[in-house]
């Protein structure tokens, strides 16, 4: 049987970092294809090539035999691609058949024909298998049955390629039945359908076939008949760790930051310390509640149960301002929304936390920042030719280096970054790994969320890991093992 | 090479267009470049321009405080209820006068950032309750009885300068020093360029918010007081719809109206600009609804040429930029 989509050599680089590495991947009408891989594998960049957001470098997309050098969202749609993202793109103050028809409403002459498209919206979800009202308000239904609205949806404008990206993190047992009544019928039909999951029950169950993806590469192709669980995790997890990590010669000291039973929407009784001079780890799959368990230490999300102390004394920050006066910083994950002011210049940036502090009567001792903004400047070596250069005109590693700048600045004692690297090129990396060596030999003590393992595995001097807002094992720094994260981070799913 | 002189377009363009319409202006009327006529669209604009110093804060920030021009009003008849009614003597008087007004403007930020209602729909709401409390004050009708010494604010002269034209200087210096040297300015545009990530670096982005909206309410107050002078009265409807003026004046004057850019020495171009415009063609005899016509259309061109250069001009260049991020 002829493929209905085919992938050939397709390759993405974003500034420098290879997001895709040349992945051929063929989809036959009527099948499951399952895509696993780790977090950054590449799956949401291949997904993105699919559904037209993403131009690919290099590579062809064939679809019924036409070739194509890439795909807008328009055409995807018109192709019948249809991608159902985990962040679900419906307007919820509108009813369940006007979600469906959204942008294809029935009438005539401008004015909706309401009674047709409720009939068909009906008898298409009835032709699914839902017990669904069509005219029920999209705000009322669980996470579950949007999902369903979603794929109805997709189904209503003919889609001949179903993506579907972790379509069961959300759901409960009973709901992920449902879900999977409705693939199969759509798979009978004659739709092809894509499937990612961390989950390897739902591979095993749903899939026809997996396809392994790792650093941007596909690894292997199987049929699930041919290959045991244990076997797929290893390819999953199977890298030869290449990159080299610069060497730490340091004692650990005293303990500086003690969280206990920290709680609250997403975050389950987290407990745990970190000490002077050391880079605690924390690992766990994307949705673990890993950036919200830091957030919520460092006040920038509520924090509804636990303690936190800081070396020794109980602190209680209720917002990010009393957690820097305290002595704690993050450097965020999404550092364009969240890390650094684009539209300011370098020495801004730097001193953004500290201004009060070299304040007289309200006015900036200017010569204090200068000294403050030189030094960071040189101490980090942040490539700007200029202190008043804005940051937006800087590349990612020496933005980041800035909101780094800034956490120093404020002469912190407990550093947290939030995948400290993440948009950084090679080169960049590596002095970011030294720079983060120096510090942790300068006495802070350092929180880093990573979902890159290598970067986990070569930083860390313990790593924590979640999973589902858990915290699902420790591992000290002689135990560490891809498998062993791996196992931890999906021990809840 | 062509990108330098863009730059130096969008830096100077103000000041261009401030001396192509004197330049007009001149030669339309003899009556116009004269000295006295200088010093009178300077008187004319003061108060304008005062209010706009205040109010380029709140929309630094990414705020708008519509209640700055029905504020002029309220503080002129607060004041003459001071002086004329209950005997306060004039310095107590301006005083009061001036907390009042911040401390309405304060309150009223502090229920706009607190709640995280827009403030151009919580503005709007301040600006009717302050209207409608000038007119219950004043009873609908303006306050007279004046004490001489309490007009020389509006109608008094420092070596033969007007002194509403002297605070007009001296606000604009409070404004350059606040925005330019002070820890609050760097912290109204870090807000504005990026709340979230200036609230993650740990500053109280509530308070500096609140502290914009106090500070544009006393600038207005303080215009205000120079309004009762320079009329002899209170006038509860005073500086009514001012705020429109006073938008654009900002918005000429480069002001962002999405937040994070300004700069006090083009704003006060702005100012002028709206000043030399109203003045000019009030001399060559141009009928007052085709005033406000071309006020408006100065708006439109203002804001759309500002957002043009923002959104319409950056999606060309974002492949350029991608360029940039690439050498490290």
């Amino acid at each position: 049987m002829k493929p209905l989509l085919s992938i050939r050599n397709v390759t993405k680089i974003y500034g420098g970092v290879t997001a895709l590495n040349s992945v051929s991947l063929e989809v036959k009408a009527g099948e499951v294809l399952s895509l696993v891989g780790e977090n950054g594998a590449g799956k949401s960049t291949l997904i993105k090539v699919l559904s037209g957001a993403v131009i690919p470098d290099e590579g062809t997309i064939e679809y019924e035999g036409r070739t194509y050098r890439q795909l807008t969202p328009a055409l995807s749609k018109s192709l019948g691609i249809s991608v159902v993202y985990q962040e679900l793109t419906l307007c919820s103050g509108l009813k369940v058949y006007e979600n469906i028809f959204l942008g294809a409403f029935e009438g005539k002459a401008g004015f909706v024909d309401r009674k047709a498209m409720i009939k068909k919206a009906q008898a298409l979800v009835d032709g699914l298998g839902l017990h669904l009202d069509v005219r029920q308000q999209m705000e009322g239904l669980s996470v579950a049955y949007m999902q369903l609205v979603e794929i109805a949806k997709a189904v209503s404008r003919k889609a001949r390629v179903l993506v579907l990206d972790e379509p069961t993190a959300p759901l409960t047992g009973p709901e992920t039945r449902i879900l999977f009544d409705l693939v199969k019928r759509l798979k009978e039909g004659g739709t092809a359908i894509i499937f990612i999951s961390h989950r390897m029950g739902e591979i095993f169950e749903i899939g026809d076939r997996v396809a392994v993806m790792r650093d941007g590469s596909l690894i292997n192709i199987h049929a699930v008949e041919e290959i045991t669980e244990e076997q797929l995790v290893k390819e999953m997890l199977g890298r030869v760790l290449s990159k080299t990590f610069p060497k730490r010669e340091f004692a650990i000291g005293e303990e500086i930051l003690r969280v206990e039973e920290l709680s609250n929407e997403k975050v389950d009784h987290i407990s745990f310390t970190l000490h002077r001079g050391e880079v605690l780890g924390l690992g766990g799959l994307v949705g673990a509640g890993r950036t919200e368990t830091v957030r919520t230490i460092f006040g920038a999300d509520p924090r509804l149960g636990g303690k936190v102390f800081l070396e020794g004394k109980e602190v209680n920050p209720q917002n990010p301002r009393e957690a820097v006066e305290l002595g704690i910083a993050m450097v965020p994950e999404d550092r364009k929304a969240h890390g650094v002011v684009l539209g300011l210049p370098v020495s801004n940036n730097i001193c953004l936390s500290v201004y009060r502090r070299i304040s007289k009567f309200w006015l900036v001792d200017r010569k204090k920042e200068e000294q403050l903004v030189d030094g960071m400047i040189s101490r980090l070596r942040i490539k700007t030719p200029h202190r008043k250069l804005l940051a937006g005109n800087l590349s990612g590693g020496n933005q980041q280096k800035v909101v780094l700048g800034k956490c120093l600045a404020s002469e912190s004692k407990v550093l947290i970054f939030d995948e400290p690297t993440r948009g950084i090129d090679v080169g960049a990396k590596q002095e970011f790994y030294k720079l983060i060596n120096d510090l942790a030999a300068n006495g802070l003590a350092i929180l880093m969320i990573s979902s890159e393992m290598d970067e986990l595995l070569g930083m860390s001097d313990r790593i924590i890991v979640l999973s589902e807002g858990m915290m699902t094992g420790e591992l000290a720094k002689e135990e560490f093992s891809q498998e062993r994260i791996f196992e931890y981070a999906t021990a809840n799913l | 090479m062509a990108a330098s002189i863009n730059k130096y377009v969008k830096k100077y363009m103000t000041v261009v267009i401030l001396a192509i319409i004197i330049l007009f202006f001149s030669v339309a009327d003899s009556k116009f470049f004269t000295i006295d006529n200088g010093i009178s669209i300077l008187r004319q604009v003061s108060m304008l321009g005062i209010t706009a110093v205040g109010m380029s804060c709140c929309m630094l920030v990414g705020d708008i405080n519509l209640a700055c021009g029905v504020l002029q009003g309220f503080s002129s008849v607060v004041c003459c209820l001071f002086l004329a009614n209950l005997g306060v003597p004039v310095i107590l008087a301006y005083v009061l006068t001036l907390a009042i007004g911040t401390m309405a403007g304060g309150v009223g930020g502090a229920i706009i950032v607190k709640t995280g209602m827009p403030a151009l729909i919580g503005t709007l709401g301040i600006r009717l309750i302050i209207n409608g409390g000038a007119y219950l004050i004043s009873g609908g009708l303006p306050i007279y009885g004046l004490q001489d010494n309490a007009k020389w604010i509006g109608q008094g002269f420092i070596l033969g300068i007007p002194v509403p034209v002297i605070f007009l200087v001296v606000f604009f210096i409070i404004g350059s020093v606040l925005l330019n040297r002070t820890y609050i300015g760097r912290h109204l545009f870090a807000i504005g360029s990026n709340a979230e990530a200036t609230r993650l670096s740990g500053i109280n982005v509530d308070r500096i918010r609140i502290f914009a909206f106090a500070f544009s309410s006393f600038c207005s107050s303080v215009a205000g007081l120079i309004l009762m002078a320079r009329n002899a009265s209170g006038q509860p409807n005073g500086g009514n719809g001012g705020e429109m003026n006073v938008i654009t004046a900002c918005v000429v004057g480069g002001v962002s109206a999405l937040g994070g850019e300004c700069n006090p020495a083009n704003l006060i171009v702005g100012v002028l600009i709206i000043g030399v415009l109203t003045n000019g063609m009030t001399i060559l005899g141009v009928n007052e609804y085709w005033q406000t016509v071309i006020r408006g259309a100065v708006l439109i061109l203002a804001v759309g040429f500002d957002f043009y250069q923002k959104t319409r001009r950056v999606r060309a260049k974002v492949p350029v930029r991608k360029e940039e991020t690439k050498k490290d």
